[in-house]
């Protein structure tokens, strides 16, 4: 059930208000209620793994515990590496057994050997990566004596299976969230106004920028060998902006119903275009993700690495960001996303401007000329490694990046003069800009201190480009006859 | 909790009206279908999938037939082979759309072989349809204006972009006029191309459905309670039509038997030796230009038939 | 060792890392508020504390570094 779809209309409208006119005498009515929509929820996408899902929950719950009231050190830590074992294991069998199952074969191979291999069936499990992720930080947590675990199983289980969070993020904190279901929640207009406003601009988001963007790149990467290098900048151009307003919208679409029970998830996007160099970028962008692997990867390795200097550094970022890669799929592709990332960090390592989370020209209306310049280069090194993300292979994402550096670069992209291009630009145009004037606030639509008719107007402007030009799924009915 | 309720109700409101607003003045072009379902029941209709949607012209008919007295206008009910092949489903939502009063109306019946193909994994007996989760079928409403229904139903189909562009039109009479046609020959040979392996694909999945063959009689046993019912064969290209023949071989026989049987006119337009090249855009498809030339002629049928046998 | 010795101590840690003085002392200071303390100076200011006070962190001991007070009351149960 995915957010824009009419299903997700029909199952929220009333969990909203059974969980704020019934559900609301207490805190663990609240909780129960929540836990019993979640789990509606995810049994809804994906029945099977439901198992799985309660499983994990159990058994980190009984961990956190176990950490924290074993008296000695040692065998503190032979529990939290139980818990590291069985959530990482679970992420590998589930998500990355094939891969290092067809990678070893592929060594053996080398090795003049002639095994074959059947890569097995593994169905992946619906918001595993992001789960997992959040109790493997809750039990690091715990040992670290960062946070107490929690006593309360019920107010865990809403921890780790809250549905807005709990199929592609954010990757929610211990210390921020529990705390958060621990007390009662009240409802509050200006809140749950504020979420709905996140909710429309991530719909816009999702349906309108996303889905057109999709429509220009998904021709260009699919016929690849065929366009001149111009088309494939414009492609990647397209697909940078697809992916980005696909995923902050996803993100601000879930923060915002979260909102409306009274929950505050972290920001999981702050318009990481507008960066100047590389470090503020990944300030930026997926940031429940950057933060999770800077709090639990970088920071043990780079303390490790410590008596290494600059060298120790360099390879706790690329490490960091291999892993970062990594971690959204089983595939070669990642490796490299992650890998461009990590070198791309390391003049930044040298020149020492690790520092530069600046919201750009604060306070002012218009970046000044070296800032544009900057934030167009970042995007533009940004844009190729983004097409590491999009194609299925290493090898085509080379051609693909050969293709844009032929002489053909400096042709007219075929596809430019179109009705629909120039809609999508003019569309993106747009998108940016609401988020060029909204950089400064909590989210890309924070709008509540406009007057009533500027909101008014907001509003129903945006639903009607999202019913104008919303993803519409067949558009070439006609040729089915 | 009070406020934020009336303020989202407002809000729902004005999308509401909005759409609504879209739904009325443009419905004929944001949707290929929607039209189909806001009109009053139909006295007189043309049945068929994509090839009578577009190809047969209700004006032209409501025009030509005023001699015959006939109970009109006639009304253009069909979809396209995806929702709209014979079968019971079909034949309920007829019923629906027709105008139980009528008496003297006069019914188009255009038939093709892929008509009457069924999925192979489907079990017609068991009631399992191919056709069964599209439109109409889903939709218990099809004479209401605004239909939200069929809106909420059927959120994919529509392309409101095409608000700007107009590139087809689906009249009130339910005749859908495709106005991006392609003017360079190689976009014509690109399209046909694409239908001859829908065509494939077609063979591959469907097997012709005894049930729906069936379901035909029934229909015009239906209809001629309401008055006078033509079978026709619409003309498309000679090389397509040998696909269909693969397809359904004794077609043309099994409809001959059917009309026959039901004492009523099969007018086939791909008999080899007299077949004529209408325009199209496909191979198939005839466009607003052969349209318009084809429903004369199939009109000059209707009229000779109706004073042969008085 | 006397708190005032480990603070000079410390702020020559951070100035010869970070090459700017933009700071003032105080139990309250934390890493947002120093230009350039971030996650990866941060590594080396701590490698250069360990080296000025011939101490080891460990890497519990760095998840409880809030700010400069508890820096120093960190590195005074190490000394």
């Amino acid at each position: 059930m995915v957010f824009n779809s009419l299903d997700f209309v029909v199952f929220i409208i009333p969990v909203f208000l059974l969980y704020w006119l019934v559900f609301n005498r207490s805190k663990v009515y609240q909780n129960i209620f929540l836990l019993g929509a979640s789990l509606f929820f995810y049994t809804w996408a994906d029945w099977r793994f439901l198992a799985l899902l309660i499983g994990s929950t159990l058994i980190n719950y009984y961990l956190g515990l176990k950490i924290f009231r074993t008296p000695e050190d040692r065998k503190k830590s032979i529990f939290l590496y139980i818990g590291l074992v069985f959530n990482v294991g679970l992420l590998l069998y589930f998500k990355y057994f094939n891969f290092f199952y067809e990678g070893f074969y592929e060594i053996l191979n080398a090795f003049g050997s002639e095994s074959t291999y059947n890569s097995l069936v593994i169905l992946l499990p619906l918001g595993i990566s992001f789960f997992t992720f959040q109790t493997l930080g809750y039990l690091i947590d715990v040992y670290n004596e960062e946070i107490e675990p929690s006593e309360n199983l019920l107010e865990f289980s809403v921890f780790v299976t809250f549905f807005p969070k709990i199929l592609s993020g954010p990757i929610e904190r211990a210390s921020s969230l529990i705390p958060q279901i621990q007390e009662k929640r009240v409802i509050s207009y200006e809140v749950s106004v504020d979420g709905l406003r996140q909710i429309l601009w991530g719909l816009f988001a999702k349906i309108v920028v996303a889905e057109n963007c999709a429509l220009i790149a998904n021709p260009i990467f699919n016929n690849y060998e065929n366009e001149s290098g111009s088309t494939l900048l414009l492609g990647t151009f397209f697909y940078a902006i697809q992916l980005y307003a696909d995923f902050s919208g996803y993100s601000n679409m879930a923060i915002g119903v979260s909102k409306l029970f009274g929950i505050q998830l972290m920001r999981n996007f702050s318009t990481p275009f507008f960066s100047t160099n590389i470090s503020d970028f990944w300030r930026k962008w997926h940031m429940s993700l950057t933060t999770w692997m800077m709090d639990y990867v970088f920071t043990p390795l780079s303390f490790t690495l410590r008596r290494h200097q600059k060298k120790g550094l360099i390879i706790s970022i690329i490490t960091t960001f291999v892993l970062v890669g990594f971690w959204h799929g089983a595939n070669w592709t990642f490796v490299v996303y992650g890998l461009l990332h990590g070198i791309y960090f390391v003049p930044l390592v040298f020149s020492g401007k690790m520092n530069t989370s600046e919201i750009v020209a604060k306070g002012k209306m218009l970046p000044s000329v070296k800032e544009i310049i900057k934030m167009i280069l970042l995007f533009v090194l940004i844009m190729l490694t983004d097409v590491f993300f999009r194609v299925e292979s290493v090898s085509v994402g080379f051609e693909y990046l050969q293709g844009i550096f032929s002489l053909s670069i400096i042709d007219l992209p075929s596809v430019l003069f179109t009705s629909t291009t120039l809609i999508t630009i003019a569309l993106v145009g747009f998108f940016m800009l609401i988020e060029w004037i909204n950089r400064e606030k909590k989210h890309d639509f924070e709008i509540g201190n406009y007057n009533i008719y500027l909101r008014w107007i907001s509003y129903i402007s945006i639903f009607v480009l999202i019913l104008i030009f919303g993803k519409s799924a067949e558009t070439f009915i006609y040729f089915q006859f | 909790m009070k406020r934020l309720l009336l303020k989202l109700c407002l809000f729902f409101i004005c999308c509401l009206a909005i759409t609504t607003f879209v739904l009325v003045e443009y419905g004929g072009n944001v949707d290929y279908f929607y039209q189909k379902f806001t009109t009053p029941k139909a006295v007189s209709m043309v049945i068929g999938d994509s090839r009578s949607m577009q190809g047969i012209q209700p004006r032209v008919i409501n025009e030509r037939l005023k001699e015959l007295k006939y109970e009109l206008p006639i009304f253009n009910y069909s979809l396209t082979i995806a929702e709209t092949p014979i079968g019971p489903l079909y034949n309920k939502s007829i019923g629906k759309k027709l105008d139980e009063t009528s008496e003297n109306g006069v019914f188009i019946i255009s038939v093709t072989p892929w008509m009457f193909g069924s999925d192979k994994n489907n079990d017609n007996n068991k009631g399992e349809f191919r056709e069964a989760d599209r439109p109409p079928h889903n939709m218990r409403f099809v004479n209401m204006n605004p239909n939200y229904e069929y809106l909420f139903k059927n959120l994919t189909y529509f392309h409101f972009k095409a608000l700007f562009r107009k590139t087809s039109t689906m009249h009130k009479d339910g005749w859908l006029e495709e106005n991006n046609l392609p003017t360079n020959p190689k976009v014509f040979d690109e399209w046909k191309k694409r239908q001859g392996r829908l065509f494939d694909k077609m063979i591959r999945n469907y097997e012709v459905s005894s049930l729906r063959l069936n379901s035909l009689d029934v229909l015009i046993k239906k209809l001629k309670k309401h008055g006078n019912v033509y079978m026709v064969r619409m003309p498309i290209d000679l090389d397509f039509v040998a696909v269909e023949n693969s397809f359904y071989k004794n077609f043309d026989k099994d409809m001959s038997t059917v009309a026959t049987s039901n004492q009523i006119e099969y007018f086939n337009f791909n008999v080899s030796s007299t077949h004529t090249n209408f325009k199209t855009y496909d191979g198939h498809h005839l466009d607003k230009h052969g349209g318009l030339e084809f429903t004369n002629i199939l009109c000059d049928s209707i009229i000779r038939s109706a004073n042969t046998v008085k | 060792m006397e708190v005032d010795v480990i603070k000079s101590k410390i702020s020559d840690a951070l100035v010869s890392i970070l090459e700017h003085d933009n700071f003032e002392l105080h139990d309250e200071l934390t890493a947002k508020d120093v230009d350039g303390w971030d996650s990866l100076s941060h590594m080396m200011i701590i490698t250069k504390i360990e080296e000025e006070f011939s101490i080891r962190f460990k890497l519990r001991d760095l998840n409880k570094l809030k700010n400069l007070g508890s820096l120093v009351s960190v590195i005074q149960n190490k000394i």
